[in-house]
């Protein structure tokens, strides 16, 4: 366990920079701000001396330059929904929270709102769509997860790509606090971003390597009208053929397209009280300006997949059955997690050209691995996005070592196979449990492009360090 | 689990927290995360990470024992994160499990706060958390009109009713809310029901078990059971959604037994088969705080709001968040006896939500809702813009 006097020295210090009501040496706020998303048991050496929730940039600067001058690592945790565990610490120091960086602002005559980075997303959504507007983010953890580390980690979530792309496409600019603490400001207040070198991009989907972002400009996006489509395929290669088709074939993109294998969905259906389906499932999303425009593009949608033979495909009018279907899918997880077991699922992401051939991969997925063949394991994913989510449930009578390794050997099948379709995850981030991944994706030499830049800009090694080093 | 002992109780929070998944969704429907600083324990997920790690790592001692002990008494046990839970995640019954270890505290003699250490002692001498004596438990009734007493049976001994009005400890004893049982026999009166009070009455019990004293809980059941048993009674209407909830949930020789009803059910009831008739109706912008122990433990959204709608009509209006996402008032699992943190004050936040929908009155079915209203209400300076009323004060006015 960490030293009381270290602890003491840091709280003293924090004292003159935080309100002391906001620095927690508490050990259940410390063990809780070190537990991630993983299963596993948070070890003695992976708590942070203290938690500290700076509420302005400023403090936050004193933070981190403290934390330089006496080489103290900083981990932000906050909400820790982090899908790779890029928020567990793995070794003492100061975990911070962002909770307290929660202001929003409508700057409307300039076309844009800016958020603090400890803003919860979900709140963001609402209070854009309070207004009229849209957020174009829509990560599974958004009821919780804050928009610096959504941000960070610049995640597709359930939005199909070639739709409306990232949510870093939205950004206009930001306001970090280097891990040197000087603070600067990214980007732009017009709304054309900067061509060239635009530092925005360096901390956007920067896995929270180079600098602390304090606040996030994003574009203003009118609401949007909404229209449903669904099909129903007997099996899972044609599923895949119809959306390899519905991309090649320039169909406008869904906003969501989520797909389950027939087996996840009946689970899906019976808890929704619904008859089981005859095959796999998906269900997709399409928006436009108008309600006509959202209407067609599902037209266009079903129009692609009915040339792959679906036993069904056809457009959803009710919202009410629409909204069973989408629970379907959310409920899945919750449901299966309720025999008591975990659900860990991986992330593969196919290529456009091998759908139908990674369909059938993330099919077997779990088959040939020792500790996880054995398991209860259900396929679905966002198949718009070409994102399959073989998942499994973990006994939680395993011991922590054993979850461990499971979880690194889900994460080593994914890496094979996200190697051999040329592809990367495009929602939980590259480095922490992926590093090893990132350097057989992107070679030595690409590794070592971050290592110099991280090298450059946090010679400390001061900011998340283990993040890149993949020590998770 | 009140049977069993510390380690077999240890054991089964630590498989049952094994679960959660970390995902820390419950969360975002937290009164505490909501109303506090907002550190990492502070919420549903965080305090069973503390109770986990606590056994685990043995911290059940000094400073630590009495970090785990502030924390897990500052829940309000409103139930938000289990619904988050089953709805989102893997369906951890995290209050109870936090209730559970509340147990284990207090065998420890870890917990409670210090406050709540006199409510049990008040409990255990004059079966009410306020110590108000035993035998003045039915003195409300001498402030009564005359003319309402004619047809109330105070039960002493052999006498039968057919329905009992269980009053409850704060009804009974807290002279500023008078006018809740009061009006609640106006409306009994009215529809000429059989029905009387236990002269005997004691706390359901509800403090006791959410404090953690299991033990105190079950004297206190026994007793009550034994006389409502007694008195024949077919049907106990509660006027407090905790006394409502014990019965319905924890009264095991009773829950059966007995119909159970609060009396916004019982009066909906009425409503429904026309024995109820609203004479006049109101114009004054209305809202409704959901009792946390009426709707979120037991369901009974629709019941006050039908009633209400028959009353207000357009003039009824929903917060933003209502129902299942409704916010707690803060009174719940054994707060209202202690100070516990609270940055933003749950019932000013409550307040200010019913402001922003345009409400003049703030109605709800729960007496600790109601103080802790009436509290937000004066400490946020809003008296002169709003005002708290019992859901009963309303529908009697309107006969």
């Amino acid at each position: 366990m960490e030293s009381v006097s270290k602890i003491d020295r840091i709280y003293k210090y924090m004292e003159n920079i935080v309100a002391k009501e906001y620095i927690s040496t508490t050990i259940f706020d410390r063990i809780k701000s070190a537990q991630g998303v993983f299963p596993y048991e948070v070890k003695t050496e992976q708590v942070p001396y203290v938690v500290v929730m700076p509420s302005n940039r400023e403090e936050l600067v004193e933070i981190v330059k403290y934390a330089n001058m006496e080489k103290i690592p900083i981990f932000i945790s906050t909400s820790g929904t982090h899908a790779l565990g890029g928020t567990r610490p793995h070794t003492h120091g100061i975990a911070l929270s962002m909770h307290r960086l929660n202001k929003i602002e409508f700057l409307e005559e300039y076309g844009f709102f800016e958020c603090e980075a400890g803003c919860i997303c979900n709140k963001v959504g609402e209070a854009l769509d309070k207004k009229g507007y849209f957020l174009p983010m829509a990560p599974g953890s958004r009821l919780i997860a804050t928009m610096g580390g959504l941000i960070s980690n610049n995640t597709s979530g359930h939005v199909v790509d070639t739709s409306i792309g990232k949510p870093g496409d939205y950004v206009y600019g930001l306001e970090v606090v280097l891990p040197n603490g000087e603070i600067i400001e990214t980007g732009t207040m017009g709304l054309r971003r900067p061509s060239g070198t635009d530092l925005t991009k360096y901390f956007i989907g920067g896995d929270g390597l180079f600098g602390i972002i304090t606040k996030i400009r994003m574009r203003l996006l009118p609401g949007i009208h909404k229209a449903y489509g669904a099909a129903i395929f007997d099996n899972l290669i044609s599923l895949a053929k119809g959306v390899q088709r519905m991309h090649r074939e320039m169909c406008p993109s869904p906003l969501f397209m989520e797909f389950m294998a027939q087996d996840a969905a009946k689970i899906g259906y019976e808890i929704k009280g619904m008859p089981p389906p005859k095959g796999s499932v998906i269900f997709f999303v399409c928006i436009g300006n108008t309600e006509e425009e959202a209407r067609n593009k599902v037209d266009r949608i079903l129009k692609s997949l009915q040339a792959e033979k679906p036993l069904e495909a056809f457009t959803v009018d009710d919202i009410n059955l629409w909204n069973n279907l989408w629970s379907t899918r959310e409920v899945l997880g919750s449901f299966l997690m309720r025999k008591g077991d975990q659900w860990m699922a991986a992330e593969v992401v196919s290529n456009l050209k091998d759908l139908p051939e990674c369909m059938e991969d993330a099919q077997n997925f779990y088959k040939d691995i020792p500790l996880l063949s054995q398991l209860e394991s259900h396929l679905y994913g966002h198949i718009g996005g070409l994102t399959f989510h073989p998942g499994a449930l973990m006994p939680r009578q395993w011991d922590s070592e054993t979850k461990k390794n499971a979880i690194d050997e889900k994460f080593r099948k994914e890496m094979e196979l996200n190697i051999k379709y040329n592809t990367c995850g495009g929602e939980w981030g590259q480095f922490s449990k992926r590093t090893d991944f990132f350097i057989k994706r992107y070679g030595q030499a690409g590794y070592e492009f971050v290592k110099g830049l991280k090298r450059t800009i946090d010679p400390n090694n001061i900011l998340n360090p283990g993040v890149l080093e993949g020590y998770r | 689990m009140e049977d069993q002992n510390i380690e077999d109780s240890e054991a089964q929070i630590l498989d049952m927290v094994s679960r959660c998944r970390n995902c820390n969704y419950c969360y975002s429907d937290c009164p505490l995360f909501e109303s506090t600083r907002g550190l990492p324990a502070q919420g549903p997920s965080g305090l069973t990470t503390a109770i986990y790690y606590a056994i685990r790592w043995n911290l059940l001692e000094g400073k630590d024992a009495e970090d785990l002990r502030d924390l897990l008494y500052s829940c309000t046990t409103c139930g938000s994160c289990e619904l988050r839970c089953k709805k989102s995640a893997t369906g951890i019954p995290i209050v109870e499990m936090i209730e559970a270890s509340r147990r284990i505290l207090l065998e420890k003699m870890i917990g409670p706060l210090p406050e709540q250490v006199k409510v049990l002692e008040a409990l255990e001498m004059e079966g009410n958390p306020y110590g108000e004596p035993e035998e003045k438990r039915t003195n409300w009734l001498e402030e009564i009109d005359e003319n309402l007493l004619e047809q109330v049976k105070v039960i002493k001994g052999e006498e039968q009713v057919e329905t009992m009005l269980f009053v409850g400890c704060t009804a009974s004893y807290e002279r500023d809310l008078l006018d809740i049982p009061r009006s609640i026999m106006k409306i009994m009166n009215h529809l000429d029901t059989n029905y009387g009070i236990l002269k005997q009455e004691k706390c359901c019990g509800d403090p006791a078990l959410r404090i953690g004293e299991a033990g105190l809980f079950e004297q206190l059941m026994e007793f009550n059971t034994e006389n409502l048993k007694n008195a024949g009674a077919k049907r106990v209407v509660t006027i407090s959604p905790h006394c409502y909830n014990s019965f319905k949930k924890e009264y095991h020789n009773l829950k059966d037994e007995l119909e159970i009803k609060h009396y916004t059910e019982f009066f909906a009831d009425q409503l429904e088969a026309g024995n109820l008739v609203i004479k006049k109706r109101l114009h004054s912008n209305i809202t409704y705080q959901d009792p946390c122990y009426l709707g979120k433990k037991n369901g009974v959204y629709e019941a006050p709001r039908q009633i209400l709608e028959e009353i207000a009509g357009d003039h009824f209006i929903e917060m933003e968040r209502n129902r299942a996402d409704s916010l707690c008032c803060g009174g719940g699992g054994g707060r209202i006896y202690a100070e516990v943190e609270e940055i933003k004050r749950l019932s000013e936040i409550r307040v200010q939500e019913a402001l922003d929908v345009g409400a003049e009155i703030i109605v709800t079915a729960c007496p600790w809702c109601y103080i802790q209203l009436t509290d937000g209400v004066k400490t946020s300076g809003n008296e002169n813009k709003i005002e708290v009323k019992d859901l009963s004060e309303l529908l009697a006015g309107s006969l």
